[in-house]
């Protein structure tokens, strides 16, 4: 099952040119002299040229985009993919699962570890039965690479970068992942509607930059287990961040220089008690209503560096937390 | 033109009547709106940059939302690479 999945994961890398009036491939895999592919695993697979060639030109391989000889295209359980015609081929091919490869293997493979790949496809493993996941040379989490997914485990220690909707809809235990490198999210969604397990208590310590909903809470049906989340590089909060967390009770910021308002990061937070910012360099800009008004996190209490508390308390927009009685120091904040 | 209103608690609150962001403040920067001491006396001016609404949910992403996406349509910027 391993060599399916690399297989199909892989399959995402381009290597080789399809001019000759037909279109870019999908994907490639090299097999050498009288090599085969195997895929012992599956009880049938299907290994063909993009299904956009030509009507009759399904099954062939084309190197530099010419057709150069005929191959079989469905491989039936424990066959091969011959190429014993070739020293050497470079087989333009894409995977049958589709964006269904979860339902392929189905009850079958529950973990996965590579330690090769550094780019996969976008929504690689969408919907799939895995429950846990190691990947670690895996530069970038595509987009949806995992949503859906049965993913609880997940250590992609080698990833800088969260594609959207990566891990949407999963149930990730906050003490089992790994995104030790990630700096940034890119597009949307990357942690939406996931209900966290453990102790809902989640870091990401070199998340710098966001997109919007990173960490939506969903609709009506959907645990918020969100409980607390340490952001110690982030610089700014993104577009309705924590949009419906209603069970976010703190939040901790190492790096913050902005809230901004129409952003609205903590719509529907009301569950939110503390926020923590022990940035001490400057003050953080904040846009009115981020932790008042009907939308914004109002029940949270805001603890700021001791040596900034005065600037806070006379800034802009932080002056109604102070004269409300929600600005502290972090001095204050409790054990 | 700048509007300003005094609130409870010596506070003063401005804002601009074109929709737009106003710059000012401490730490200065850009503000749809801000709330103050007034005692320090802080002064706003309008910039041209509208309030941006790109932020917002739309109708139909707010309908999926709303009928936990049943209706509508989850996201309509999703990025992707």
């Amino acid at each position: 099952m391993k060599k399916f999945i690399d297989f199909y994961i892989e399959a995402v890398t381009h290597k080789s040119g399809g001019g000759g009036g037909y279109p870019e491939p999908t994907g490639s895999i090299t097999i050498t002299q009288n090599g085969t592919h195997d895929v012992k695993d599956k009880a049938t697979a299907v290994v063909s040229v993009p299904n956009t060639y030509a009507a009759g030109d399904e099954g062939k391989v084309v190197e530099n985009g010419a057709l150069v000889s005929q191959t079989s295209q469905t491989i039936t359980e424990n066959g091969t993919y011959d190429t014993t015609t070739k020293n050497a081929v470079t087989v333009d091919v894409q995977g049958s699962g589709g964006d269904t490869l979860g339902e392929d293997i189905a009850g079958t493979l529950t973990e996965y570890e590579n330690n090769d790949l550094t780019s996969a496809r976008q929504y690689g493993l969408y919907s799939s039965n895995l429950t846990k996941i190691r990947m670690n040379a895996l530069e970038s989490i595509p987009t949806g690479f995992l949503q859906s997914s049965k993913v609880v485990e997940a250590y992609f220690p080698g990833a800088e970068k969260i594609l959207a909707n990566a891990f949407r809809a999963t149930k990730l235990d906050p003490s089992k992942i790994d995104f030790s490198n990630v700096t940034s999210f890119v597009g949307n969604y990357q942690f939406g509607e996931v209900v966290w397990g453990g102790d809902g208590k989640v870091t990401f310590p070199k998340l710098e930059t966001v997109g919007q909903y990173a960490f939506y809470g969903g609709g009506a049906t959907v645990s918020r287990a969100l409980k607390e989340i340490d952001l110690p590089k982030l610089k700014q909060t993104g577009s309705y961040m924590f949009y419906n967390q209603a069970g976010l009770t703190k939040a901790t910021f190492g790096a913050i220089e902005a809230f901004p308002a129409s952003n609205q990061a903590f719509n529907s937070c009301t569950g939110l008690k503390t926020v923590v910012i022990t940035q001490d360099q400057t003050v953080a800009t904040l846009g009115a209503n981020v932790f008042t008004g009907s939308q914004g996190a109002r029940n949270a209490n805001i603890y700021v560096p001791d040596a900034l508390y005065d600037q806070y308390a006379a800034a802009t927009n932080w002056s109604t937390l102070a004269t409300a009685g929600r600005l502290f120091k972090l001095s204050e904040l409790p054990a | 033109m700048i509007k300003t209103e005094k609130l409870d608690g010596g506070l003063i609150r401005s804002w601009s009547d074109l929709g737009v962001y106003i710059h000012g403040g401490f730490p200065e920067g850009d503000y749809e709106e801000a709330v103050d001491p007034v005692e320090l006396g802080r002064t706003y001016t309008e910039t041209d940059i509208p309030i941006a609404t790109d932020d917002e949910l739309t109708d139909s992403e707010a309908l999926y939302v709303i009928t936990d996406g049943e209706y509508g349509k989850e996201d309509e910027d999703d990025e992707t690479e």
